[in-house]
């Protein structure tokens, strides 16, 4: 990344993007903010070689374009309601909304995300599943409707588990995951606006933890996971671990912030909506399951001469033992932690 | 008047440069614009709009059984996880007459361009057997220069209710085919209409070497040869093949260069493998020069 200078300034404007949007009082320079992160992040995404990526880059260009343009216009519609005092608010809420959540790739306007992630490589990926969604979650948090809100929920869940259900492609499996986490953290968001920020803080960590397991050994596909000179055994546990880790299984770390989400839900009574999510969330956990079943039992080959210290490894092994090792042991860290501060 | 001589004097400088340098003699596209994906080549529907409707509606049923079936599929079936080394799953098997259905014959004489003759039939041993005369004859009115091509291609892949998709060969890296041929290199064309209409003629060539004789060839072609033209034309920055959105399969054969008369080219299956030991991404280099350098 440091050696092209361009890509250190477009991450640093798309960086810059978001803390305006975030941090912004009016409307408008949310708008703002959210341009210049479109603008910065289009770049980034065409820096390959293929053809693949910039025909992501085009869908992902003309689909937030759209978004914003109506995410405008419903912000001059609020400025005009705000005036005349004769316009309907809940019409305006909903395009606001609805312009809010296709930017994020919410169900039922996610029909872009898989398609757009297929053309991209990982890091870019990264960036697109973690941070472009920050400044979009947080205008939403600020103009909350809360009817619609649980009808996007609903359908987050369940298309993150449906679609992800016959897919041979990592990307696109990411993709429905990050769809279905998000979900979760529109749900935290109608009750608490602490929660759905850790969770979100959660769900960055645990993507990262898979990202770059994935980058590190170039998989791109299901079937790419069984080659033996890519993973030996330890990093299949390590893979194993981070990947039931992001489906939310208890004692792993991605439990945690779904542990968060139904006390809090428990607690407001609102278990409808809890059951749903619950159960859609195990039919993600099916297919992170069935990727790790299928490496440790299919076509299993073991190299038993790997005399590798862990001390002497890369710096790359070595962050991806760290990182595993946190989310494996932490969980219980994590509920002290919080419970203290 | 100077305007006009100098006009008259570029213009012709071009003409002539065209005539010495350029191989092809079809008009040089200047435009990425493409009106329709058959460039002028389109035939007209034989029916009304009317009647297209009504012929439709007749097939509601079975397309709506189609699409039950599919969303079955989707919800009870899990992916392939496992592909191992030798394993080929067949996608063109032509053993029975309704495969030969899914594949399109053409040459340069359905357009008048030519006169050469093809088909694609069962061959007496069972087999898809395309064969026929090359002839690089050029039509008499003379706007044609060169002439003597025959292909045959599949045909577009639908879903239920008629919708177009394609392929994903994302799980596989290699193309296997057994094939019998007359001794003559046959074009092998994997075309990838993907999203966008700057890509509806991106086709994807490699050479099939036949050899002629009583026995069957397999020959196994990794994606990572095929190489990147469009419209006949290689372009100058390859791009690796793209696995997850093929349209369709085709073969071609010249009958340039005095090599004109009979030709045949008997397939008994096209399929895929997933051959570990490939760990060839794309053969084919662009140099890429650094910004400070100027292209010459």
């Amino acid at each position: 990344m440091l050696n092209n200078s361009y890509k250190m300034l477009f991450l640093l404007f798309m960086m810059i993007g978001t803390m305006i949007s975030i941090s912004s009082i009016s409307w408008i320079s949310m708008w703002m903010g959210l341009e210049i992160n479109l603008l910065s992040f289009i770049p980034l995404m065409m820096s390959s070689k293929n053809l693949f990526s910039s025909e992501s880059s085009l869908k992902y260009f003309l689909i937030q374009a759209l978004a914003s343009s109506i995410f405008f216009f419903s912000i001059l519609l609020i400025f005009l309601m705000m005036n005349l005092k004769s316009l309907n608010f809940s019409f305006i809420n909903l395009i606001f909304l609805i312009s809010i959540l296709l930017k994020m790739g919410a169900a039922p306007f996610h029909f872009w995300l898989p398609s757009v992630m297929e053309g991209l490589k990982w890091m870019n990926n990264f960036l697109l599943m973690t941070w472009q969604k920050m400044a979009p979650l947080m205008i939403i948090s600020l103009n909350l409707n809360y009817n619609f809100i649980i009808f996007c929920i609903i359908n987050c869940v369940i298309f993150g588990s449906l679609g992800g259900l016959n897919q041979t492609s990592l990307r696109k499996l990411l993709a429905f995951s990050s769809i279905n986490h998000l979900g979760w953290i529109l749900s935290g968001m109608l009750f608490n606006e602490k929660i759905w920020m850790n969770y979100f803080y959660f769900y960055i960590f645990l993507n990262f933890s898979i990202i770059l397991m994935f980058k590190i050994f170039n998989l791109y596909f299901i079937n790419q996971v069984f080659l033996m000179k890519n993973l030996n055994l330890i990093m299949k546990l390590f893979l194993f671990i981070n990947l039931l880790s992001l489906g939310g299984l208890p004692p792993f770390l991605g439990f945690f912030p779904k542990w968060m989400i139904i006390e809090l839900m428990m607690k407001n009574n609102s278990f409808f909506i809890l059951l749903i999510i619950m159960f859609f969330s195990l039919i993600t956990l099916y297919f992170y399951l069935r990727l790790s079943y299928s490496m440790f039992l299919f076509n299993h080959k073991n190299v038993k001469w790997n005399t590798k210290n862990i001390f002497n490894l890369t710096m790359n092994y070595k962050l991806l033992f760290m990182i595993s090792f946190f989310s494996l042991m932490n969980l219980l860290t994590m509920n002290f932690f919080y419970f203290f501060f | 008047m100077l305007i006009q001589l100098c006009r008259k004097v570029l213009t012709d400088q071009v003409n002539n440069v065209r005539a010495l340098r350029t191989i092809h003699t079809t008009v040089v596209n200047k435009t990425f614009w493409e009106k329709e994906k058959k460039s002028g080549y389109a035939q007209k529907y034989p029916l009304t709009s009317k009647k297209m409707i009504l012929d439709g509606l007749k097939e509601f049923k079975s397309e709506l059984n189609l699409w039950k079936e599919e969303m079955k599929e989707k919800f009870e079936s899990d992916p392939i996880l496992v592909f191992r080394p030798g394993e080929i799953d067949v996608i063109w098997k032509f053993s029975e007459e309704q495969d030969l259905d899914k594949w399109v014959v053409t040459s340069d004489k359905d357009h008048n361009q030519g006169l050469s003759v093809a088909s694609f039939e069962r061959s007496p041993a069972g087999f898809g057997l395309f064969s026929g005369n090359l002839s690089s004859e050029l039509p008499i009115d003379g706007r044609i220069k060169k002439a003597g091509y025959c292909n045959i291609k599949s045909m577009r892949q639908r879903k239920s209710f008629k919708r177009e998709t394609s392929f994903d060969w994302s799980t596989y890296n290699t193309l296997v085919m057994r094939v019998r041929g007359d001794g003559r290199p046959y074009l092998i064309n994997l075309s990838c209409e993907a999203y966008h209409d700057m890509t509806w003629n991106d086709i994807y060539h490699y050479i099939l070497y036949t050899r002629g004789g009583p026995h069957w060839q397999v020959t196994k072609i990794p994606f990572s040869k095929f190489f990147y033209a469009s419209k006949g034309r290689v372009q100058d920055k390859q791009v690796a093949f793209p696995v997850d959105r093929v349209t369709s399969v085709g073969f071609s054969v010249s009958g340039r260069a005095g090599y004109d008369g009979n030709f045949s080219l008997e397939v008994d299956y096209i399929g895929l493998e997933f051959d570990p030991h490939e760990t060839e991404d794309f053969a084919y280099e662009t140099y890429k020069v650094d910004k400070y350098i100027v292209q010459t």
